[in-house]
């Protein structure tokens, strides 16, 4: 008796497995460290040791803006604040790849950034706090966040 | 009679509807510091050598009763950095008609008691030093002492000189 077998094999399609197209990390604070009662203290962007930074890994000819929501104020000992400001220059988006050169933005509006030297880049902080003369003395913090969003 | 037995096999592949990740993504880093009390600094004592004779050398130690000093206040625990700034370069102090004073040999030590005696920490003048602590109090002694030479024909009359301790927090 013949047997027939029919087997359908339709169009196999797969579609990518996108991973995540952008990433962001915290990876160092904004330490203004010692700051003296009633002495403004401001660290640049360029610091090395005591700039806030985060580091964006995306993919080359990505564009992503990136938004900062900064504090307006240090929380300390007793319920005691100090005030901590953010203006232009203090802050900047850098690709990590040779030759980059860093891109100031406004800390207050969102920045658009493209990957095209590599898939890395970092995001530097400065930023002055003005405690008052009679400042309560102690440890003072707060936080500040970075938001990437995918353009394209 | 013939029979057929179909066998159909429907081989469905679907692989992988389009995972896409968050189109935003956050992250938080901390913005710190730590607030000390201001510093105050406080001339406190002249560096006076009193009389000195045309060709003779006198010298006032950090432990003489005629030795600088300035009064630090500040935060308990807290490292500080003492810089002088001594009159025209620590060479002279100047007297009439422009007649100049010669000095060397200055010294200098940081205490926590007001002594610039036993326990008085040295360091060079002319460089500083980063390492003067209050300790467990709030208040620092700075001590100064250096030698003038007057020349053989050196000018009768008063000789005088500034000098400024600049102190700031260590981080």
């Amino acid at each position: 008796m013949p047997t027939t077998i029919r087997i359908l094999t339709p169009l196999l399609f797969t579609a990518h497995l996108a991973a995540a197209q952008v990433s962001v990390a915290g990876a160092r604070n904004l330490a203004f460290g010692v700051v003296a009662a009633g002495v403004t203290t401001t660290v640049l962007p360029t610091d090395p040791i005591k700039s806030g930074q985060w580091t964006i890994t995306g993919q080359i000819g990505r564009q992503v803006q990136i938004k900062l929501t900064l504090p307006t104020r240090l929380n300390g000992p007793s319920g005691a604040t100090m005030p901590v400001n953010f203006t232009t220059g203090d802050v900047f988006v850098q690709e990590t790849a040779t030759g980059s050169l860093p891109n100031y933005f406004n800390p207050g509006g969102a920045n658009v950034f493209r990957f095209t030297n590599g898939t890395q880049a970092i995001v530097r902080l400065g930023g002055r706090v003005t405690p008052a003369v009679n400042q309560r003395s102690g440890a003072y913090l707060n936080s500040a966040l970075i938001t990437i969003t995918v353009l394209n | 009679m013939a029979r057929f037995a179909k066998l159909s096999v429907f081989t469905f592949a679907m692989l992988g509807a389009a995972a896409t990740g968050a189109s935003a993504q956050s992250a938080n880093i901390n913005v710190t510091a730590n607030v000390y009390q201001a510093l105050t600094v406080n001339g406190a004592n002249n560096l006076a050598f009193g009389n000195v004779f045309p060709g003779v050398n006198k010298t006032v130690a950090v432990g003489d009763a005629a030795a600088g000093r300035f009064d630090i206040t500040g935060q308990t625990g807290a490292t500080v950095s003492l810089n002088f700034t001594l009159p025209n370069s620590g060479n002279y102090i100047l007297g009439p008609s422009s007649a100049q004073l010669p000095l060397n040999s200055w010294s200098s030590c940081w205490n926590t008691s007001n002594t610039g005696g036993s326990g008085c920490t040295s360091f060079t003048t002319a460089s500083g030093t980063s390492a003067a602590a209050f300790g467990a109090g709030t208040t620092l002694f700075v001590f100064l002492g250096a030698t003038a030479a007057p020349a053989a024909g050196q000018t009768a009359g008063s000789y005088t000189g500034q000098v400024t301790l600049t102190v700031a927090y260590v981080n």
